[in-house]
């Protein structure tokens, strides 16, 4: 007997685009890890059975049929839509950035079933505390983690020899953190606070981007953000273009709160 | 032996252009161009004629924005508009979209897309900040954002609103709901809600 040409996935809306009349080209995170590229066929008509369910950062319950080049998306129905909005436009900022990342580290038919459940945290964590400014620099260590990206945080990447406080540094080349006596020629050495270091091994240590765990420093914040945003660009080979609105977005909101003078 | 014979140049020329387009792949460009090449000369002049045409004579109005042959347009030129409304969209053809339905007689600003951040389109690559000298006068009562209600189109509706709210303009958006002849057993819970937040008494 000819094995079914239907099958049901889970997954959450990463991105879609437009194509011919009223299609879409959804890209999904599968409840497996690994992506997904599916179309609905007339999804952007206004009567259409699937509109609102495809909708993005949507987690959804979909019925396909496999295709010859790209499987059809026959039903869809939404399990949890992450409202981003409604917490405002710097969570939906934050949630745009958590999305381009995972769609640049998964892959398609690369299950990777951490992957999932950690970008169901971090979204769940940018709605519900949006003020939280760890969620992001944490989300992006775990990312780097269970992608199998992760920087060496507790032994030198040169001699090998144990961190010890006061004396670290840090190089996104070398993928981890240097002692202060290793000087690697032609590689890209950058200061590491102690304070840093501390935070990036408390990230490692809880995969779960945790809403209420910890709350940084603006010095901090930047600190964790040239690293993690030097390492992610190193591992995608590109900019995270979402990066670039989450700031504006953060820069505005802090010149409409700053008093008038 | 096999050898393949390439098409002649202008050929394949045709085709890497129409390739181009959006939406159309290399089939589809070989389909149109095998299509155009059959064409009478007359009608494919006719057609090279109105490209170029469209290329020469469409500006964009100083204005709105909108495409146009005169600027500023026929509606922000048309004397029998309301100028205190003005409806952001995100395209030209939802001016269109608009004005067939005719119920709207207020004037347009045409964005020509939404905020992107995953596709690399920010704010500045809309047509955003020509809307603001447009509210600076204060003849303009309401800003109603008419853009696709989708995370992208509410996070530059958002984004609008922020930009505009301390100019003292009212800024409303489309109300969101259930559409005309869909079905309530296949709406989702945010388009749901959005629906029983916005109801009406009868």
């Amino acid at each position: 007997m000819a094995a079914s040409r239907l099958y049901r996935v889970e997954g959450v809306v990463l991105k879609s685009a437009p194509l011919g009349e009223g299609d879409l080209l959804v890209t999904l995170l599968t409840r497996d890890g690994s992506k997904l590229r599916a179309m609905a066929w007339g999804a952007r008509k206004l009567t259409s059975r699937k509109m609102g369910h495809l909708e993005l950062l949507t987690r959804v319950d979909l019925a396909l049929s496999k295709g010859r080049n790209l499987d059809t998306i026959t039903q869809a129905h939404s399990l949890e839509a992450f409202n981003v909005m409604k917490s405002g436009l710097e969570s939906t900022a934050k949630a745009f950035y958590l999305a381009e990342m995972v769609d640049g580290f998964a892959i398609e038919d690369g299950a990777n079933p951490p992957l999932y459940s950690l970008f169901l945290d971090a979204l769940r964590a940018v709605q519900d505390s949006p003020e939280d400014n760890a969620t992001v620099p944490h989300f992006q260590l775990s990312l780097l983690q269970v992608t199998g990206f992760m920087p060496e945080l507790y032994r030198c990447v040169e001699c090998r020899q144990q961190i010890l406080p006061s004396d670290h540094r840090f190089s996104i080349d070398l993928g981890g953190v240097l002692c202060s006596g290793c000087v690697p020629t032609g590689a890209r050495i950058a200061p590491l606070s102690l304070q840093a270091l501390k935070v990036l091994r408390h990230f490692h240590r809880s995969l779960e981007p945790n809403s209420s765990s910890l709350q940084v420093s603006d010095s901090l914040h930047q600190e964790l953000r040239s690293i993690l945003d030097g390492a992610t660009r190193y591992w995608l080979d590109r900019e995270v273009r979402s990066r670039a609105f989450m700031d504006q977005v953060g820069r505005q909101k802090s010149e409409s709160s700053a008093p008038r003078g | 032996m096999n050898q393949n014979i390439p098409a002649p140049a202008p050929v394949v020329r045709l085709i890497q252009e129409l390739n181009r387009l959006p939406g159309i792949g290399p089939k589809s460009a070989q389909r149109l161009a095998y299509y155009i090449i059959r064409l009478p000369s007359e009608d494919a002049q006719a057609l090279a004629d109105a490209v170029l045409d469209v290329k020469d004579r469409i500006i964009f109005c100083s204005v709105c924005q909108n495409l146009t042959e005169i600027d500023p347009c026929a509606i922000c030129s048309g004397p029998r508009r309301d100028r205190s409304l003005i409806c952001v969209v995100e395209e030209p053809l939802d001016v269109l979209v608009m004005e067939r339905a005719s119920f709207y007689r207020g004037l347009y600003h045409v964005l020509h897309g939404v905020i992107s951040p995953m596709n690399g389109v920010g704010p500045e690559d809309l047509r955003i900040k020509e809307l603001l000298p447009r509210l600076e006068d204060g003849s303009v009562k309401e800003v109603v954002i008419g853009v696709n209600p989708t995370l992208e189109g509410d996070a530059t509706a958002m984004y609008i609103h922020r930009l505009i709210s301390p100019l003292g303009v009212k800024v409303s958006n489309l109300a969101r709901g259930l559409p005309v002849g869909g079905h309530l057993e296949y709406a989702d819970e945010v388009t749901l809600s959005q629906a029983y937040q916005g109801r009406r008494e009868l």
